[in-house]
């Protein structure tokens, strides 16, 4: 039983076979962290990066994590670039077209707070947790890789530890 | 065709009303005054002997006290050179005429220079912002005695 040993389930053996027993908490938290399908959104030079670490040498895909080119099939959003305040309620909407539950990662200074462009904008967000929640923030211009993955093994830590009695209808977490 | 034969030519033929400015061998530069721009870039782009026939960019540039100036820097795909035409502005009222009909390129530069600067554009039928959000009520951001809106953070001094 080399899937039983992966998720938190109590096998039980009975006549003509087995019955797996598990809580509805741990099953769907399993299968949300396991499968975080992420949007193909990047709006500068960390973009680059995030391709870099969905490419086969750092692989996304052993976390089970696949870009999708939709809003509509997405959990996980990356923030990954600068948002100015033209681009923040574009930012916005595709947000809002997210099936929840939905995750929001921002990845790089400029999602963080502004990065390099903090001083002296006129035309840069100070931060993208001003329009979104966030649940991860990955502090790098731009984050490495490595940081990017951690960041998304924090994700699913955090997914992990979800509670059924805490969802709400408007906001997952 | 050398450059500074170009420019001779067109100083001469277009008399006191295009001067020449000293800047960069490579991309010669003359100040026209605005009520001739939109005649001086069409003749220099019919005429056979000049053929400036693409505009490649335009700037605005904030002077502060010495006023404000638009800059479109022309070449001639046919004869290989560069051109840079200056049109000097008033700073307490910037206003040009728009050469859309001449390089219809020139529409969303000038949209920019009108959001950014300020510049009024005339004759341009759609000025509305461009790189701006649609709900900008700050000012010109671009002009160097902008104060900055509630959003602004200024670089402390080191």
């Amino acid at each position: 039983m080399g899937v039983a040993s992966k998720i938190p389930v109590y096998l039980e053996k009975a006549p003509g076979g087995g019955i797996l027993v598990t809580s509805i908490d741990k099953i769907l938290n399993w299968s949300r962290a396991s499968s975080l399908w992420y949007m193909l959104f990047g709006t500068a030079c960390c973009a680059i990066e995030m391709m870099c670490t969905g490419a086969s040498r750092y692989d996304f895909d052993r976390l089970g994590m696949i870009f999708r080119a939709s809003p509509r099939q997405s959990d996980l959003m990356f923030v990954a670039g600068t948002i100015t305040h033209k681009m923040a309620s574009r930012v916005k909407i595709l947000y809002e077209q997210m099936a929840e539950p939905r995750y929001v990662i921002a990845m790089g200074g400029c999602a963080v707070r502004g990065g390099p462009f903090y001083y002296d904008s006129y035309a840069v967000l100070k931060g993208i947790d001003k329009v979104i929640p966030v649940d991860v923030y990955i502090p790098g211009c731009p984050p490495r890789p490595e940081s990017l993955m951690e960041g998304c093994l924090k994700l699913r830590e955090k997914i992990r530890k979800e509670k059924m009695a805490d969802w709400s209808s408007d906001s997952a977490k | 065709m050398q450059n500074e034969q170009l420019v001779s030519q067109l100083v001469e033929k277009f008399g006191a009303q295009a001067e020449k400015v000293e800047l960069n061998p490579a991309q010669p530069a003359l100040v026209v005054d605005k009520s001739i721009l939109v005649e001086f870039l069409k003749q220099i782009k019919e005429d056979e002997n000049f053929k400036i026939d693409y505009l490649s960019c335009i700037s605005a540039v904030d002077y502060l006290e010495n006023g404000m100036e638009m800059n479109y820097h022309l070449c001639s795909i046919e004869l290989r050179y560069k051109l840079t035409v200056k049109v000097k502005l008033d700073r307490e009222k910037p206003e040009v005429p728009t050469i859309r009909e001449i390089h219809p390129g020139a529409d969303w530069h000038e949209r920019e220079a009108w959001e950014l600067f300020g510049i009024d554009i005339k004759g341009h039928p759609n000025l509305k912002t461009l790189l701006l959000p649609e709900d900008w009520k700050d000012g010109w951001p671009m002009r160097r005695d902008w104060e900055g809106n509630d959003d602004f953070v200024k670089m402390p001094e080191f």
